[in-house]
């Protein structure tokens, strides 16, 4: 006969067990991230974009539909994320400017450049998407974050020669950096290693604890105790993979979001600010 | 190839109900009968802990957990064929494996039949697929897996709904929920501990092995080639019980397939062009063997090589291409 207490601590064990693999799943992560970091920022060469051009480019290639909704929408899907060096050159306190070649490289941005690319520019444009995005197949886009001229960037490589011969050997894998991937990385894992695992360890502990509650899986405590676990279960496994993506690397970082139609406005600048505010959810 | 002639009455669309005097009744293929007497049984053992003290054991619960997964095959064959033949009756019937599961199986036409059996979400991978899970241990990733899969398959499936035009989708997900999570709920007020251990345990049991079997059958093969995505379990018994779930490589290219003739078209297109590792005759010795004798995951190893080598087979024109393979599991699953 399997007792009130048997699978109660059994149903516990399963809750405990999921828990410690989604906390270990994440701590893992972090971790990795932070060793990427640190073993992409050896070896870096600073200095600053010298234009006109851009020398770096982030790209995601979305497919755009029309979403479900009474309000005209479209959904956008991620296809590929790519990046590269598209070569230029940078000046280098104290040393000139080096050039550097073109190649397909990791490239860092900051993660809201790329949200700020994938916006909806105007509602003429928006009208125009919207209805490409009716076929099946969807409207194909690319977004593009780029690192403009300006900007002050590091990159993976070796300095070699010397005046108007100075360029940036690329190391392998090349990686150009336009925010700090050290400090990236290690703000990301904190939050995981400081927060998120000793969260989730706490939610199942009070949910297990009221679960306890004496008479042990008999009481209306108790009984609320295991519900809480039971919906925790549910909610700590979604929690994981959103840590999960939350922590990919920024050429690779999910961007998806959807275009809202403006709303009419009363005036141009309510047009415009609706624009803005509806451009990415 | 004349195995494969006799069996071209089976290889119908979905939408293509046979004639009263041609099929049995009620259901669509006599084997039918195998899958309703799986989903009575599971709810026999369901029912039979919560409303009899007496069939609280291990022996009655660990059905109840086999039963479990056995009723997500059913929700993962039914979904790709209805069972019957009237259209209310298989919409009926999504709501009963549905409350089996405690998740709604019409989930499985984006998650299974359009994205894992492409591996693709448009350029994205499979939801399910096997590089969701990266310990090095590898009985973790076995564990872990479903803790993975099935929110990210939750996630995709949303936004697939989000899209215009999926408005039928999204209502019998909503009715398959209402009724997996109402007589859940009902169940829960007429005793809350016994169906929280007998019901819900169960339940989330055979959902989260059905998305285990994502893992174990595929992970180690090359989801980029067209014979060797695929590993196939091909003991007897195994594959009566479950349907013939088994011959997972035939089921990915031949989606439109009677799940009752997988084993003969198995035999006669798989076989050939698959590397023999994929051929595993015990699913028990293969779980045995790799997750708890062997600590770290297996190289991967080039499995497409063998189909390379067979591709010059009589029948090698004979399989659509991935796009109409998509197209084709979309009418069998009657959309």
């Amino acid at each position: 006969m399997l007792t009130r207490e048997l699978m109660g601590y059994a149903a516990l064990w399963v809750l405990w067990g999921n828990t410690l693999l989604v906390a270990l799943a994440a701590g893992k992560q972090a971790f990795a991230l932070l060793a990427r970091a640190n073993a992409l920022r050896a070896g870096r060469v600073y200095g600053r974009v010298v234009g006109p051009e851009p020398i770096a480019e982030v790209c995601v290639d979305q497919i755009g539909r029309q979403g479900a909704g009474s309000s005209p929408s479209v959904v956008w899907h991620d296809q590929t994320y790519r990046s590269r060096i598209l070569g230029g050159a940078i000046e280098i306190e104290g040393k000139g400017v080096a050039r550097v070649a073109a190649a397909d490289a990791i490239v860092w941005v900051d993660p809201a450049q790329v949200l700020e690319a994938a916006r909806c520019p105007d509602s003429a444009t928006f009208n125009q998407v919207h209805q490409a995005a009716r076929k099946v197949k969807g409207h194909a886009r690319t977004i593009v974050a780029e690192v403009p001229a300006g900007a002050f960037v590091s990159v993976r490589g070796e300095l070699r020669g010397e005046g108007e011969s100075l360029e940036i050997v690329l190391a392998e894998p090349a990686a150009l950096f336009a925010i700090d991937p050290l400090r990236f990385a290690g703000e990301k894992s904190r939050i995981v290693l400081a927060y998120f695992i000793p969260g989730i360890i706490l939610g199942a502990a009070i949910c297990t604890i009221v679960a306890l509650h004496e008479p042990v899986f008999d009481s209306l405590v108790s009984k609320l105790g295991a519900l809480a676990a039971f919906v925790f279960f549910l909610l700590v496994l979604p929690a994981g993979t959103a840590v999960r993506d939350w922590l990919r690397e920024p050429h690779e970082r999910i961007v998806r979001g959807k275009w809202v139609a403006p709303k009419p406005a009363v005036n141009a600048s309510l047009a415009d600010n609706a624009s803005r505010s509806g451009a990415v959810e | 190839m004349a195995a494969l002639e006799d069996q071209t009455i089976i290889e119908r669309r979905g939408d293509e109900a046979p004639t009263a005097e041609r099929g049995p009744w009620l259901v669509r293929h006599p084997a039918e009968w195998r899958q309703l007497g799986i989903v009575a049984v599971y709810w026999g053992l369901l029912g039979s802990m919560v409303f009899v003290p007496a069939c609280r054991n291990v022996a009655v619960l660990g059905m109840a957990f086999y039963f479990s997964f056995l009723n997500s095959v059913v929700i993962h064959n039914h979904m790709h064929q209805g069972v019957f033949k009237a259209k209310w009756l298989n919409l009926l019937f999504r709501r009963v494996l549905s409350f089996g599961a405690l998740y709604p199986a019409t989930v499985n036409i984006p998650a299974h039949n359009l994205v894992h059996h492409h591996f693709d979400d448009d350029g994205q991978p499979d939801w399910a697929a096997p590089d969701n899970v990266a310990f090095k241990w590898n009985l973790l990733n076995l564990i872990h897996f479903p803790n993975v899969s099935g929110p990210n398959t939750f996630n995709g499936v949303q936004r697939w709904a989000g899209i215009r035009g999926r408005e039928d989708f999204k209502r019998q997900y909503l009715y398959d929920n209402a009724f997996a999570f109402g007589l859940t709920g009902a169940l829960f007020l007429y005793d809350f501990w016994a169906t929280l251990f007998f019901v819900v345990l169960p339940q989330l049991y055979g959902a989260r092995c059905i998305l285990r079997i994502n893992l174990i059958q595929h992970d180690r093969c090359d989801v980029e080639s067209e014979w060797n995505h695929s590993r196939n379990f091909v003991g007897r018994f195994f594959n009566w019980i479950m349907c013939n779930n088994g011959y997972h490589t035939i089921h990915h290219n031949r989606a439109g397939l009677h799940w009752s003739v997988l084993h003969q078209h198995h035999a006669v297109e798989v076989k050939p062009r698959i590397d023999p590792s994929l051929d595993e005759p015990s699913m028990v010795g293969y779980l045995f063997r790799t997750y708890l004798l062997n600590l770290v995951r297996p190289a991967a190893k080039n499995v497409a090589a063998a189909e390379r080598v067979a591709i010059a087979l009589p029948d090698s024109d004979n399989l659509g291409s991935r796009d109409v393979r998509r197209a084709e599991a979309v009418r069998a699953a009657g959309l």
